[in-house]
């Protein structure tokens, strides 16, 4: 679609804080030095799962420079946190249930000292057998890591006769796939600063996703009043869901009600590493069953995610993970069920797709395994069964609008072939063997099937600046520069010139999350109620002005004028001090909730979301037989987004995610205890990247703003199966279980025989 | 956290072994490995002999004889990049070029590489392990993936991180040390120690010694060399296999073969198994699935090292292949 119908919308303008960013501005909170500020260290558990039968402070307390020592019993609320549900104290009273959780907290005048105390705190534990395989703690003689039981939750979505369809498939797959528990690992780890104001006030710095949701927990964990408490989301270099739980703001909290003194709590790597959460990694049964035609009919899928000691995001991450077992297909008959388990592992949370990236390891396996089993192409058996519009997905819903995905497969076809046909054929050393993969995804858009609104105001003064009040935390993605151009197009501004105040829980009104891929289609419709509205009060007093009809004024340049006389105008500044004398509004606030329906708790029937993104990956590889190391060369990522705001931020967004799925594929791995910081976790580099071809889909969601929807996490999801296809069509040999390795590889390599014969081969 | 010192900048080659002889100094020369050192407290600092000042030990050039000598201080880049090394030692430009990621080539010099700490993971954290003068080699029982398949005698099973000193000791490169003593030379191939030989230090300089300048011999007249590294991924991470050779091939004859295998042993590790195998002979197919089999013969791997075994195998084929 034409972007010149738009003023500001569709054009990849200069991002916010770019400048702020290049200029090494102090706005990270490791670079806020609050004068005096005390330095927090929390002392952690190191012991998987015990009792605790004391802890003695005495000696932490002697040493030079510390202030104080706090433990569970110094918290004047409750000692309880969790989004979805609580069930993560603070600091731990009772017991502990993984090697990360926090059992007192130190404040002291040096880092120094703080790490002295720390080690000098003497806690009684009394150990406790401890489990940490997510099947085995689902037995009932395992430990009891909670007092509800270790299933924390499980979720199912059933439609269809499952069972008649196998009877009559045509061929069944089946197969159990295994993926790891990833760190985040975003380039600055968790940090905040706290100090109180003239008034009392304690104001809190963090870097954070989503400011307003730490506003509510640190004032339940400190018993205080809403007003008590303000939470500034400092900027943020990256989250990508870790940064969606209370990592340092509850510490900075509690330090801060008891000392009444600036304190400031940055992690190092390793304390980012083993104190906040990680991807749930899953163990996927999935059974398929196919007609000879290659037509998916049915779908068995048996899920088990470990959640760690903690919920966190667990229960999203379960109920996702079964609405989108099915991938972007049509089947019509699915039994799904996803279970999170609590196990002694440190717990597990959001990651970029909500356990979506997992399953798409599953279904886009299958897939290529009954292309294989009929001797098709990937991706004509993924046109075959792509959902389309009139689509009914596992869950029941009705795909009636912006349904993309068959255009992404479009997208990415011309160069899937060219690969098959020409980079396939050149000639490579005997030792390196070329391979071409496919993932499809499709990701529904904000929260599952649960209210998850957003608000905003927009608001023009006197002298007719326009300021944007959004509560929606721009953690590196660049939402705010999003929102404004929303605002912008709504308004006849250029983005820029509005001003903004962003995630400030004194001056902005809740937006939910940063998460789901949800701020641009929700939070952007929120700021576009609120920017329509202001807009149409400027044009009622500029019909009155003017003495022209609505319907023939525009908005342009900060002025209203006559779409056939435009020299008939009038600016905004006019207009401002008339409409407020008239005691007229010129601030106004936003709502948007997407439609929903609650999904059935037996069956998961519902609409779980509004809208969905969806997209496809074509990956080439090329596999070194003889070492198993594994080169993905490029990726062609086709991403139907509804529409692209700004379309730079989208390709930002698309090439991250495939670094992220890059690493998701072949190298990521957190072992509890083993894993400590980016020396043994490794992560992509530079040279590990492909060449990245984005290509933008534009299937208009008429309910978005401007026909957007969400990118954020759709450009992670199809890469790692993408790569894993790649792979197998190289080797003729599949892995199960990510990451693949080198050791994995080789492996594969070794059974496929190539290992053996590449020279004779060739 | 690094522990207090003092830093000192010395501008003679005299002084600075002066320094050196005071307890607990350590020399620094990039830094790149002794800051983490530090930072992890393996090792008791007190003082700090930059070597910067020395300009004598920086930078290449070349012999009367048509070698080449190298000062310690010459940056990894600097050697990976420099065309004399490129023409008669390709297998050195080669190792150089696969050092970690392109800032710790520009900030580390050839001689910390070959002095730098084992990378071992119990070593490198709170683990007060057999080589930081405990008495368990946590890593036997432990997390040893990465850990060597020779030389280790089920004593300390570290790999010797550098990608430089193989292909120098392959290509027959000296050392030249100076300390309290005065100066000595040392063949990079004697350099370094086994942990049955000594557990407490990796090689063989004394209290107060530094490496001043490499030495590489005149390259014969056919000599052919390549470094080989596998890693897990493609930058910043040390071998977890690699191979250097350093062959005279005549009429497509090994007349003379020197290999070393990294990421295989607490040292570099010669493998005569395979030199064995291909001196004397055409590098054919048959020869070479001898080599390859020959590399392994005589490894002592781990429970969860045994990967390594197949990846050598792989490694010598797939360079024999590449240089013949
Ligand atoms: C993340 C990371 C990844 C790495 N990956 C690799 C890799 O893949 N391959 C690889 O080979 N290396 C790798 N390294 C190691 C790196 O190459 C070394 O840190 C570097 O070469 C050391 O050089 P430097 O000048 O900084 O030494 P310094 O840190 O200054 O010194 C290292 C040690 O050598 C001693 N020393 C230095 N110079 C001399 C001298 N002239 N005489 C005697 N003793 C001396 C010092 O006292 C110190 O103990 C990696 C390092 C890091 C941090
Ligand atoms: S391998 Fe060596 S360095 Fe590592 S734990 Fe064992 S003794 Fe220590």
């Amino acid at each position: 679609m034409s972007n010149d119908r738009y003023h500001t919308v569709g054009k990849s303008i200069l991002r916010r804080g770019a400048k702020e960013r290049l200029t090494g501005n102090p706005i990270f909170c490791a670079d806020m030095e609050p004068e005096n500020a005390l330095y927090l260290k929390a002392v952690r558990s190191r012991h998987p799962h015990a009792g605790i039968l004391g802890i003695d402070v005495s000696s932490a307390m002697s040493v030079p420079g510390v202030v104080q020592v706090f433990t569970a019993k110094d918290i004047p609320g409750k000692n309880l946190m969790g989004i979805i549900n609580k069930d993560q104290p603070l600091l731990a009273e009772d017991k502990v249930r993984s090697l990360a959780d926090p059992v007192a907290l130190v404040a002291a005048r040096t880092p120094g000292a703080a790490d002295l105390a720390a080690a000098a705190v003497s806690v009684d534990y009394d150990p406790l057998p401890a489990v940490f395989d997510p099947e085995e703690a689902m037995a009932q003689d395992a430990p009891q890591i909670h007092a509800k039981g270790n299933v924390m939750v499980q979720k199912k979505v059933c439609r269809g006769d499952v069972t008649a369809a196998f009877d009559k498939a045509h061929t069944i797959i089946e197969k159990t796939y295994r993926t790891s528990a990833i760190e985040h690992t975003y380039l600055e780890p968790d940090a905040g600063i706290g100090f109180p104001d003239e008034d009392g006030t304690l104001v809190i710095y963090a870097s954070t996703q989503n400011p307003h949701y730490d506003h509510k927990e640190v004032v339940s964990l400190l018993g205080v009043e809403d007003h008590a408490v303000r939470i500034i989301q400092a900027a943020t270099g990256g989250g990508f869901g870790s940064k969606l739980d209370m990592n340092v703001q509850g510490f900075i909290g509690l330090a801060l009600y008891h000392l009444k003194q600036p304190v400031r709590y940055v992690y190092t790597r390793e304390e980012a590493f083993l104190a906040t959460a990680k991807r749930h990694p899953f163990v996927i049964h999935m059974k398929t069953g196919a007609d000879e035609t290659g037509r998916i009919t049915a779908m068995q899928m048996k899920a088990v995610c470990n959640t760690g000691a903690y919920g966190s995001y667990g229960i999203a991450v379960a109920s996702r993970a079964a609405v989108h077992a099915t991938g972007p297909y049509a089947i019509d008959n699915v039994n799904l069920e996803c279970t999170a388990v609590y196990t002694n592992h440190p717990f597990c949370g959001a990651m970029r797709g909500f356990g979506t990236p997992q399953m798409a390891l599953a279904h886009e396996s299958q897939m290529d395994l009954h292309a294989r089993a009929l001797n098709m192409d990937p991706l004509e058996i993924r046109v075959l069964n792509g959902v389309k519009k009139g689509t009914v997905t596992a869950t029941g819903q009705v795909l009636t609008d912006s349904v993309g995905f068959q255009d992404c497969l479009t997208a990415v076809q011309p160069e899937y072939e060219k690969a098959m046909k020409g980079w396939l054929s050149e000639p490579t050393p005997a030792y390196i063997r070329r391979g071409v993969g496919i993932g499809g995804m499709w990701y529904g858009i904000g929260n599952t099937g649960v209210q998850n609104p957003s608000t905003a105001r927009v608001a023009m003064d006197r002298e007719g600046q326009v300021t944007l009040f959004t509560g929606c935390a721009d953690i590196g993605q660049g939402s705010t520069t999003v929102l404004s151009q929303i605002a912008g197009e709504a308004l006849g501004l250029d983005a820029m010139d509005i001003h903004v105040v962003v995630a400030d829980t004194k001056y902005t009104t809740n937006a939910g999350a940063t998460s789901a891929s949800r701020q641009t289609y929700i939070s952007g419709n929120a700021v576009k109620q609120a920017a329509d509205k202001l807009a149409d009060v400027l044009l009622t007093e500029a019909v009155n002005y003017l003495k022209i009809r609505k319907s023939d004024l525009r908005l342009e340049n900060g002025r209203v004028f006559d779409s056939r006389h435009p020299e008939k105008q009038v600016a905004f500044s006019r207009l401002a001090p008339r409409i407020l004398d008239k005691g007229g509004e010129l601030s106004w606030q936003g709502y948007f909730d997407p439609e929903t329906v609650p999904l059935h708790p037996d069956t998961g029937e519902g609409i779980p979301y509004s809208t969905y993104a969806f997209a496809c990956h074509a990956a080439c590889v090329e596999v070194d037989v003889l070492t198993g190391e594994t080169s993905v060369c490029r990726v062609i990522a086709a991403h139907d987004v509804g529409k692209a705001i700004h379309p730079e931020n989208v390709i930002g967004q698309i090439c991250g995610g495939v670094a992220m799925g890059v690493g998701f594929a072949l190298m990521e791995e957190f072992v509890p205890g083993e894993t400590i910081s980016m020396n043994d976790y490794h992560i992509p580099t530079a040279a590990d990247m492909p060449c990245v071809i984005p290509i933008i889909v534009e299937a208009s969601e008429p309910s978005g703003p401007f026909g957007a929807k969400g990118v954020g996490e759709p450009a992670l999801i199809p890469t790692a199966p993408a790569i894993i296809n790649a792979v197998t069509h190289a080797l003729g040999k599949r892995i199960y279980a990510l990451p693949a390795s080198l050791e994995r590889v080789l492996d594969a390599s070794i059974a496929s025989g190539h290992f053996n014969n590449c020279y004779q081969e060739s | 956290m690094l522990p207090q010192f003092s830093y000192v900048r010395p501008d003679t080659l005299q002084d600075t072994v002066r320094h050196l002889k005071e307890k607990n100094a350590a020399i620094h020369a990039g830094g790149t490995d002794l800051i983490g050192c530090l930072r992890d407290g393996i090792m008791q600092v007190d003082k700090i002999v930059s070597l910067n000042a020395l300009s004598d030990l920086h930078g290449i050039r070349e012999t009367a004889d048509g070698g080449l000598v190298i000062g310690a201080l010459t940056t990894i880049t600097e050697v990976a990049e420099n065309l004399l090394v490129k023409q008669k030692y390709p297998g050195l430009s080669q190792g150089s070029s696969e050092v970690a990621s392109p800032q710790l080539r520009n900030q580390g010099t050839i001689g910390g590489n070959l002095c730098q700490k084992p990378r071992c993971w119990y070593y490198r954290g709170e683990f007060h392990c057999l080589r930081k003068g405990g008495n368990t080699c946590y890593a036997l029982d432990g997390e040893h993936q990465f850990h060597a398949i020779f030389g280790h005698d089920l004593i300390c099973v570290i790999t010797h991180p550098s990608d430089t000193a193989p292909p120098l000791a392959a290509l027959s490169a000296q050392l030249k040390i100076s300390g309290p003593e005065g100066s000595r030379t040392v063949p990079v191939e004697n350099f370094y120690l086994l942990p049955v030989e000594d557990l407490e230090t990796e090689t063989v300089l004394k209290p107060g010694e530094v490496i001043t300048h490499i030495v590489l011999p005149a390259p014969a007249k056919n000599l052919r060399s390549s470094y080989r590294k596998v890693r897990a991924r493609r930058s910043w991470d040390f071998a977890l296999a690699g191979l250097a050779l350093a062959l005279e091939i005549e009429n497509d004859t090994v007349t003379r073969g020197r290999v070393y295998l990294s990421g295989a042993a607490p040292v570099p590790w010669r493998s005569r198994p395979v030199e064995e195998a291909i001196t004397g002979r055409k590098l054919d197919a048959a020869t070479i699935q001898k080599a390859a089999l020959a590399v392994v013969e005589d490894a002592n791997p781990l429970p969860e090292n045994t990967y390594k075994m197949d990846l050598f195998k792989g490694v010598v084929e797939e360079e024999l292949n590449a240089i013949r």
